[in-house]
């Protein structure tokens, strides 16, 4: 007896109370979360609230500061009400309790938490009048400022209408579409909207249908002896892909699965997985590809060990592999239930422990879902647990469905359902990357056969053609370019067709870069009156410029239409210094007379213009550098219309503007056109026959002799059989040096006379009629050779 | 002590006296606390992952205990205001309460309050907490006003002793004398603590058994310890 006595420490309270301290301690380091570690702590409180306040304080204290900071924000499931009841009163005990140390928001921060997690749970199990209490005394926090008020406020919270609510519960086939309705009926104007929106929000999680996760109860082990201590819903998840032609089995892996009992959970996945793989070859007789598949829990900090996981594994399994093995039909489970149970590999369910079975059936029962999916052995024992906790809570509508294999749960369609992809997508899926290399293969050979098209119908695109036009043809409204060897190489549209007798062309490098430019003109195919227009183009066809000649302009007592044709165009160098090329256009009006002589740079740019009171001759046409000056003048023959007589003008390239002097008569006379700047003009003097047998002599030609410098003009005197003509001799400073007639207009001339019709001495002026030739020397017509004196150069 | 007995008193006395009560009491009934294993906090771990600040108001920094179990003394750190305070904890009330707590390296004493509270001043953990042992007080009297003490609690060597106790006024406050009578012979009494409330405590050193304390002008039921 002494023996016993010295050898055992006395029984001390004290130091008891520091033991159970210290193993709260360890506890709380290694709980898996908030919720344990709450636990733990109000378990210390619950065990040692009898004991002296002096003794306990300092212990409080130490725990107070963390349970008021876990409690405002810790996020509790499947807890009984009564149990967050309890936290609440331990809030109030440890406030009141340590005042000074304790900030009121705290307690009304953890309070709010408390009461929210009150309400949803209530809302769970179908408390309604509860659960509203809760969130109205949650509302209430915050209007206190003190504790007191705090507590009256609190106690004064008035209970709902319970006849209202009574009537709802009775309805409401689950307790889902209770509170629904509730939230729906009591609007928005209480005050309790964001609450309830919250809780709508949390309730979410058990909605819907997933195909590749689903809620299963587990029971956690813990301590020493790994006890099954309480069993909480955990969403498994899985992923699957079908494993390479080497492997050729299935493959599993649990991404966050602790260590221990690692082994028996993968051959209880390996089992369950052949049990997924047995439903559908025995059923449907189909052979599902092995995959690899990939399991994980909402969390990892939690010891699973047992044999139910296995229902929820093959369940899903079956589910993943239909997808990953690409068949059209897969099945979807709904999150309002969750899966618990043990299978064989033909899928045929087992029966669980009763003591885990009532640990989960009461997880089950203090969350938000609608079903517990459970061995059909284990239906009766369940629906006893169910009971229980139903004599406790009558609202809650919890239903066990007992199946005996995993076919039942295919079949039942409260918990699953078939989910068919529609035939093209599927075929996208399916066939994916046959569809996709077919589609590219007829975009390739549309594109190719657009491009050929494209390329045949559009002889730009020619490459292989000599790509040097040479001559370019109308027809209609196009230019056609043709290259040496006649094929054609590109078409210009035209706004109107050209008529085909008009087209005149010049293939000439105009800016000088070594690449020859296009020039092309032609008169409009039109009812109404004709214009022109001129276009310089690349050798490739695109358009560089074009130009049209004429403009309305006036007499003083008639006006002309903007209607020109061009005559002739050429292109030289004026400057002889430059590499650039100038274009000079002849123009004149669809009624022969007035005539425009325009000069454009290479870029189409007008220089100069000059116009001229009658008709310019095609032919009569020079430009050459006749004083040596480095420009090369334009001199042009034709007829003056004021004058009735054969005109020779004489133009400055640096120099063109104004109009051809005039006799002062005012049909003649163009307004707003200043003098003219030609450097020369000359009348030449009509024949006596042209006086009586024509209307008036012109220019028909002018050349040049190079060797003797000498100009020869040529005009048209009368027409009987053949062109009757004066040759006039000029040297380049135009002094007329012979005019002489053709034989033909001196035998036309003397058969006249002969005739009586001409006097006689018509046929004697013919050798002097270079003394009748008139110059304007800017100011007035002289009878001797003159330059414009009013030009500067 | 009036102005008159001071007077009395020769410059050697007052040295003497004054060392006397700066001198650590050296109390002769004190047990001696160890050092006990304590499990190491789990909280800065906890809020670690948070990352907020920690939650733990008091902050246990080590317990004693003494080797009957029976007096636990936790030393922990308010982290509120930062400083040590010491809380003693024993199944019988007048063990923990008015307690002296001895830091024998520093030679410091502390008094716990009524809950067994003492606050520590600013030392240094390491060194002082080296030693410690505690006193409780060996009687407790309980004096009403114009009654006579009475022994509520003693060690069973000092149930027979007892105390003279007079009022008077040299002052506007009036003035308690207390008188130790009947003693054992081998006993000293080291200290004798009275107090007057939560709040006041006055703390005398006994002369020939002999102590005067200056109450407030109102006081109700006052409480007498001694401490050997």
């Amino acid at each position: 007896m002494n023996n016993k006595t010295n050898g055992q420490q006395p029984e001390n309270p004290v130091v008891n109370l520091q033991n159970l301290f210290n193993q709260t301690l360890s506890s709380l380091s290694i709980a898996a979360d908030e919720q344990e570690r709450v636990r733990l702590i109000n378990d210390f409180f619950r065990s040692t609230q009898d004991l002296p306040e002096d003794l306990t304080c300092s212990f409080h204290l130490q725990l107070a500061g963390l349970f008021f900071f876990l409690t405002a924000s810790f996020q509790p499931d499947c807890l009984p009400p009564e149990e967050l009841r309890d936290y609440v009163e331990t809030s109030w005990n440890l406030y009141r309790k340590f005042q000074d140390k304790i900030h009121f928001a705290q307690l009304k921060e953890t309070l709010g938490n408390l009461f929210f997690y009150q309400a949803l749970n209530h809302f769970y199990l179908g408390e309604l009048e509860d659960a509203l209490r809760a969130l109205r005394r949650k509302q209430k926090l915050a209007a206190a400022d003190s504790v007191d008020k705090l507590a009256e406020v609190l106690e004064a919270v008035e209970e709902e209408a319970a006849a209202d609510i009574r009537e709802l519960k009775d309805r409401g086939s689950s307790n889902w579409l209770i509170f629904s309705e509730l939230a729906a009926r009591l609007g928005r104007e209480n005050g309790l909207s964001l609450d309830l929106d919250l809780i709508q929000e949390k309730w979410k999680k058990f909605s819907d249908w997933s195909s590749d996760n689903l809620f299963c109860p587990l029971v956690e082990r813990r301590g020493l002896l790994q006890a099954g201590e309480r069993s909480r819903l955990f969403l498994l998840e899985c992923r699957c892909r079908r494993s390479g032609g080497a492997e050729g089995h299935n493959t599993i892996r649990f991404s966050n699965l602790p260590a221990y009992g690692q082994e028996e959970t993968y051959l209880m996945a390996t089992d369950a997985l052949e049990a997924a793989d047995h439903l559908p070859k025995a059923e449907y007789g189909l052979n599902l590809p092995p995959c690899n598949l990939l399991f994980s829990f909402s969390e990892k900090n939690f010891i699973y060990y047992g044999e139910s996981l296995s229902l929820p594994l093959a369940t899903l399994s079956l589910t993943q592999k239909l997808i990953s093995g690409q068949r059209r039909l897969y099945f979807a489970f709904s999150r309002q239930a969750a899966f618990t149970g043990k299978v064989n590999l033909n899928g045929e369910t087992q029966r669980i422990s009763p003591e885990a079975l009532e640990m989960k059936v009461r997880a089950a029962f203090y969350s938000g879902l609608s079903y517990l999916v459970i061995p059909a052995d284990n239906l009766k024992e369940a629906r006893t647990y169910l009971y229980e906790l139903l004599a406790r809570h009558p609202w809650r509508k919890l239903e066990l469905i007992g199946v005996g294999n995993i076919k039942e749960i295919i079949a039942d369609s409260r918990i699953c359902r078939k989910i068919k992809r529609p035939l093209i997508s599927h075929l996208i899926r399916t066939r994916g990357p046959l569809i996709r290399r077919g589609l590219q293969a007829i975009l390739g050979l549309s594109i190719i056969v657009a491009a050929l098209v494209i390329i045949n119908k559009n002889p730009s695109y020619h490459f292989w053609k000599i790509r040097q036009p040479v001559i370019i043809e109308v027809h209609g409204n196009r230019l056609f370019a043709h290259n040496p060897e006649d094929q054609l190489l590109w078409t210009f549209p035209l706004r109107q067709p050209f008529t085909p007798n008009s087209l005149q062309q010049r293939f000439v490098d105009l800016d000088g870069d070594g690449e020859e430019e296009i020039l092309v003109s032609g008169n409009y195919l039109s009812e109404e009156k004709i214009s022109s227009e001129l276009f310089c183009l690349k050798k490739s066809g695109k358009l560089l410029w074009s130009y049209q000649p004429g403009r309305r302009i006036k007499t003083l007592t008639d006006e002309f239409s903007n209607h020109y044709m061009i005559k002739r165009f050429e292109a030289a160098a004026f400057d002889l210094n430059s590499r650039e090329k100038s274009v000079l256009i002849i123009g004149n009006h669809v009624t022969w007379y007035p005539t425009q002589i325009s000069l454009l740079d290479a870029r189409g740019r007008l220089l100069g213009e000059y116009w001229q009171a009658g008709h310019l001759g095609q032919s009569a046409l020079l430009i050459e550098d006749l004083d040596e000056d480095g420009w090369q003048e334009i001199t042009a023959g034709g007829t003056n219309n004021d004058f009735q007589q054969a005109c020779l003008i004489v133009l400055d390239p640096r120099a063109i503007t104004g109009c051809s002097p005039g006799s002062g008569n005012p049909d003649f006379q163009f307004s707003e056109l200043p003098a003219g700047s030609q450097e020369y003009y000359l009348l030449l003097p009509r024949t006596t026959i042209n006086q009586l047998m024509g209307l008036r002599n012109y220019i028909t030609g002018v050349h040049l002799f190079r060797e003797e410098k000498m100009l020869e003009i040529i005009t048209h005197e009368f027409s009987k059989e053949t062109s009757c003509q004066m040759l006039y001799n000029f040297d380049t400073r135009f002094n007329p040096l012979l005019s002489r007639p053709t034989d033909v207009l001196t035998e036309a001339v003397r058969e006249l006379v002969v005739s009586r019709i001409l006097p006689p001495h018509a046929e004697t002026e013919l050798r002097s009629l270079k003394e009748r030739i008139k110059y304007w020397d800017g100011e007035a017509w002289v009878t001797y050779p003159a330059r414009n004196k009013k030009l500067t150069f | 002590m009036t102005d008159r007995n001071f007077k009395k008193k020769t410059d050697t006395e007052f040295v003497n006296l004054c060392s006397e009560l700066a001198r650590p009491a050296n109390f002769r009934r004190r047990v001696k606390l160890f050092h006990h294993l304590s499990q190491v906090s789990p909280f800065p771990h906890l809020v670690g992952f948070s990352g907020l600040p920690s939650y733990e108001i008091y902050a246990e920094r080590r317990s004693l205990v003494s080797s009957d179990h029976s007096f636990l003394l936790r030393i922990l750190h308010d982290q509120l205001s930062g400083r040590l305070e010491a809380h003693l904890l024993h199944p019988s009330e007048h063990r923990y309460r008015y307690t002296f707590i001895v830091l024998e390296s520093l030679k410091h004493e502390f008094l716990t309050d009524f809950h067994g509270w003492a606050f520590l001043s600013q030392i240094e953990e390491d060194r002082a907490l080296a030693a410690v042992s505690v006193s409780p007080p060996a009687a407790v009297f309980e004096l009403k006003p114009d009654d006579e003490p009475v022994l509520i609690f003693a060690e069973e060597e000092l149930k027979e002793c007892r105390l003279k106790t007079e009022f008077f006024s040299v002052g506007p406050q009036p003035t308690l004398k207390v008188r130790l009578v009947n003693l054992p012979e081998d006993s000293e009494i080291k200290r004798v603590v009275l107090v007057i409330d939560d709040q006041e405590t006055l703390i005398a050193v006994p002369q020939k058994d002999l102590t005067f304390y200056e109450l407030p002008e109102s006081f109700r039921t006052l409480r007498i310890y001694l401490y050997e």
